[in-house]
């Protein structure tokens, strides 16, 4: 008799849900476990976070009258505060990034094993950035605040020494600039859809690895 | 504020491991699994205050992320040519073949679990998988109970059915 002979019927005296062998439910508790990402709750933190600070809200396009006067309201209050606090500094990325270096992941610099392609590309695609094509020599890669934005933090193990880069997508800085800042060598690129900033003990390889992300990240420049 | 964060962050340390495997087996691929978590816990957390039964967490984020699938991907899925490329995805490099013996046992199991039908693969990936009860299963699929224990045994049918034709030689044909 075939499996498909016996619809709608399950054996007399057979446990319902058919898991009567613990041999086979442990293999099979054992063949659906796929190897979950590393960094899977703090990913997920993060995106919370973040939303938590600029939330996003789908809005009705019908919106009744009295929610049109209380937004007209809401824009008219917000539009105070914003001239108000128009002076508030807002966080250079230069700074963002070396107060990131010294505070977190301090340990990334040390990493040797470099990252698979394949990696490199997952972690970009969460944020919106397809790479077709992946630098070589990235040994640590990982999503990471810088304030109230998103970056890829990376760091390439160079002859010079390790260089930390962070990519922000989705805040372009409006120029490209060298700086110096609590013993680091830096560079802050602007591109089209995000800025990348180089950090270092010395600023030997900053030029080849600008060169080898422009390709990748904006095409039309590199 | 403080009290939703910390009730957040314990949620996902609890669940989000089994989540993603759940994920997973729905889309086949790393990287979309893991964007679908994220996109299921950012609703879970617009809508944590709607969470009043914090012993049904898990059986709600599932609801949240069968959703998610839905609206994000199934439209997406590209049409598959055969069984070989709907398999294509699962032993790639994502370390689900890890020695001989993984492709010669466990891994014959997870061809056969993606060979199931979804009618069959979804209950039982939520009853092993994330615990989930019967009564849970019946409710998320819309299904009785007594239906949903219909497909967990004929989904283990199934299974054993494969693997003992996988081992003949992989001719059964399941519908």
């Amino acid at each position: 008799m075939s499996l498909h002979d016996n619809h709608n019927v399950i054996p007399f005296g057979a446990p319902h849900d058919g898991a009567d062998d613990p041999l086979f439910e442990a293999r099979l508790l054992r063949a659906l476990q796929v190897p979950v990402p590393e960094d899977l709750v703090e990913s997920i933190l993060l995106r919370q976070t973040t939303e938590a600070r600029h939330p996003v809200r789908a809005r009705s396009r019908s919106a009744s009258p009295v929610w049109r006067i209380a937004a007209v309201f809401a824009l008219a209050v917000g539009g105070l505060g914003l001239f108000l606090s128009s002076s508030a500094p807002v966080h250079a990325l230069p700074d963002l990034a070396v107060e990131h270096t010294l505070t977190h992941e301090s340990d990334a610099t040390a990493r040797m094993a470099q990252v698979a392609p394949s990696q490199l590309r997952a972690l970009f695609a969460r944020t919106g950035v397809i790479l077709d094509a992946v630098p070589e020599a990235v040994h640590y890669v990982k999503l990471c605040e810088l304030g109230h934005d998103l970056s890829v933090h990376l760091v390439s193990q160079q002859p010079s020494g390790p260089v930390t880069i962070y990519y922000v997508p989705g805040r372009v800085e409006s120029a490209r600039m060298d700086f110096q800042q609590a013993g680091f060598q830096g560079r802050s690129v602007p591109l089209t859809g995000g800025t990348l900033v180089f950090l270092a003990a010395t600023n030997g390889a900053f030029d080849q690895l600008e060169s080898d992300w422009l390709r990748v990240l904006d095409p039309s420049r590199g | 504020m403080a009290a939703k964060q910390a009730q957040f962050d314990a949620l996902v340390r609890a669940t989000s491991a089994d989540l993603y495997r759940f994920g997973h087996w729905l889309c086949r691929n790393p990287t979309l699994a893991h964007d679908l978590v994220q996109e299921t816990y950012l609703r879970a957390w617009r809508s944590l205050d709607d969470l009043r039964n914090t012993a049904a967490a898990k059986a709600w984020l599932i609801t949240i992320l069968r959703r998610e699938h839905a609206r994000l991907y199934e439209r997406k899925t590209p049409a598959i040519e055969s069984i070989d490329d709907q398999l294509a995805p699962l032993p790639d490099d994502d370390g689900l073949i890890q020695a001989p013996d993984d492709a010669s046992e466990d891994n014959l199991l997870r061809r056969a679990i993606a060979r199931l039908e979804r009618k069959y693969r979804e209950p039982l990936l939520m009853q092993v998988m994330c615990g989930c009860s019967c009564e849970e299963i019946a409710r998320e699929l819309g299904i009785t109970p007594q239906a949903v224990m219909t497909q967990l045994f004929r989904a283990r049918q199934k299974l054993k059915a494969m693997l003992a034709g996988g081992a003949a030689g992989e001719s059964h044909e399941f519908a």
